[in-house]
Parts: C-alpha cells; sequence; structure tokens
C-alpha cells in the first residue's frame, strides 16, 4: 500500500519520484519513502532512469540521507542512472556537509532530467 | 568540524534550568520530547527562521540516537531531556540508560567507503550546526549546545 509521501509517474523507462511531505526527519515517514521507492525499484526494468525530486522538502534527517544513499546502490548496481532535482537551499548543505555531492547528481528541475533522460535512453 | 569528546563524568549543570522533561522511548515520546524542547527554544525567539529546520533534524537525530542506541528501543525505559540557559548560549542534555560509547567508535566520514555508508552522518551533521556536541557518563548523555539568537531588543534575560 502506497504510504501517499511519494508521487510516482513513469516516463517508459523513466521514472520520477516527487516527494510529497516537507519535513522528512521522522523515522516513520522516512520508512514510508524509503519502502515505496523500494516496491517501485522491484517492479522497474534493470537498467532504470531514477529521478528523485525534493522540491517540496525543506528538511531532512541522516536516516533519510541513508535511504537516498541505499537507492543510489541499488540503482548503480543494476546499473541505471539517478538524479536529485529541486534541492532547496535549506537541505543543500546537508549533502554538501556529508560530501554526498560527489555521490549524486544534482539537477534543478525534473522535467529537464526526464527530457534529457529520453534524448540519451539507456 | 568540532571534535565530539565523550567524557566519563557528569554533564555541566550551569545556569537557569528553562525544561526538564523524560518520555518513554516510544515515537510518540520522542515527539513529545522534541516537540517540547523546540517550543520551548522557538517562543523565546532563540532560533531564526533559516536555523528551523537544523534545530529539528539535531533534535530528531539526538533523540532517536537514545530511543534506538540508548534505549534499544525499549518501551520502559525512558529518554530524559534538561535545557538550561547560560552565558547566552542554550544548552540541552539528552540523557539514556544504555552503557554509552567510545569517541573511536563514531564512525569516520573519510573515504570513498564512507560516502557510500547508509549510517553514521547524524553526528557528524549536528556538529556542523552546534556550537558544542559532547557526551557525558560516557556517551549515555548529550550535550547540545548554540548561543541563543536575539534581536536588538534583547528578551532572553541571560
Amino acid at each position: 500500500m502506497p504510504s501517499g509521501l511519494v508521487t510516482i509517474a513513469n516516463y517508459q523507462k523513466i521514472v520520477l519520484a516527487c516527494f510529497e511531505k516537507d519535513r522528512l526527519t521522522d523515522a516513520a515517514s522516512i520508512a514510508a519513502v524509503a519502502a515505496d521507492l523500494d516496491r517501485q525499484l522491484e517492479m522497474c526494468p534493470v537498467k532504470i532512469s531514477l529521478i528523485i525530486d525534493l522540491s517540496k522538502v525543506t528538511a531532512m534527517s541522516s536516516q533519510m540521507l541513508g535511504k537516498l544513499v541505499a537507492l543510489h546502490k541499488k540503482v548503480k548496481n543494476g546499473k541505471g542512472r539517478m538524479c536529485l532535482t529541486g534541492v532547496c537551499k535549506q537541505i543543500m548543505p546537508l549533502f554538501e556537509i556529508t560530501k554526498l555531492t560527489k555521490v549524486f547528481e544534482f539537477k534543478p528541475d525534473a522535467q529537464e532530467v526526464i527530457l534529457f533522460y529520453q534524448r540519451k535512453p539507456l | 568540524m568540532m571534535e565530539h569528546a565523550v567524557h566519563a563524568g557528569e554533564p555541566p549543570q550551569d545556569g537557569e534550568l528553562l525544561l526538564k522533561l523524560e518520555a518513554p522511548s516510544t515515537p510518540r515520546g520522542k515527539d513529545l520530547l522534541i516537540d517540547s524542547v523546540e517550543r520551548c527554544l522557538c517562543e523565546r525567539d532563540w532560533i531564526s527562521s533559516e536555523d528551523a529546520s537544523w534545530l529539528r533534524m539535531c533534535l530528531e537525530e539526538a533523540v532517536l540516537n537514545a530511543v534506538l542506541h540508548g534505549n534499544q528501543g525499549d518501551p520502559t525505559l525512558p529518554v530524559r531531556v534538561e535545557m538550561r540557559v547560560h552565558a547566552g548560549r542554550w544548552m540541552l542534555l539528552i540523557s539514556d540508560h544504555g552503557t554509552g560509547f567510545a569517541a573511536d567508535e563514531v564512525p569516520s566520514m573519510e573515504g570513498m567507503d564512507a560516502l557510500l555508508r547508509e549510517h553514521g552522518r547524524g553526528i557528524f551533521l549536528m556538529g556542523e550546526w552546534l556550537d558544542e556536541l559532547c557526551y557525558y557518563r560516557g556517551g549515555s548523555t548529550v550535550l547540545l549546545a548554540r548561543r541563543c539568537v536575539v534581536d536588538d531588543t534583547d528578551q532572553t534575560g541571560v
């Protein structure tokens, strides 16, 4: 049963997951979001192009960062690609401080990434 | 990046006591503690609006550590919080019933392996925003401290 905390849209082999909650700091929400994304990954082809849109998120905990890292590893293990979009100025420092800017790709706008992924399929 | 010292002794008890509260190691108990501390700081205007997310993140990290690592999620074990103000700083003590930890047990954030780890960033993140983050009673009490944000009219009384 989807949690309602993530809206997922499929564009052929491209998946756009929009986080709907502004604060991803409590363990229950984080577990629910992670479960939704894990379910989506299981349903998708191996080489997934995953876009996580964080434009509504204004607060995030280290636990959520850990879940994003786990997701990134799964996508990469399946020879897929992943991009974070809409990361606001309140949460960007979390990625910078933890040096996760070296791990994730960041883009301002999800629609642009969808177009790019459509032009350059895996 | 500050050092996160782990002291065997008791934490400082300086300043005026603003809040003393304990709650069980449950999701509801955790939220009660976090909401109470957040309210206590925000109603005094000691947290700027830009810092509200940082405060919430630090409280979530510290209380969750006490619940999950300290009290091992045992709902019969309480987590205690105590907040004081001293010399223009708010100081929050969060205590659990665990056995604590050693400073070298805190995972390093250096290297590619660390980057891809799914846990261990909480203390690192807290340390970036707080002015002081250190541990007492062998690690079963954490002290979080930061200067009070004050406007020109200085209503803190500190």
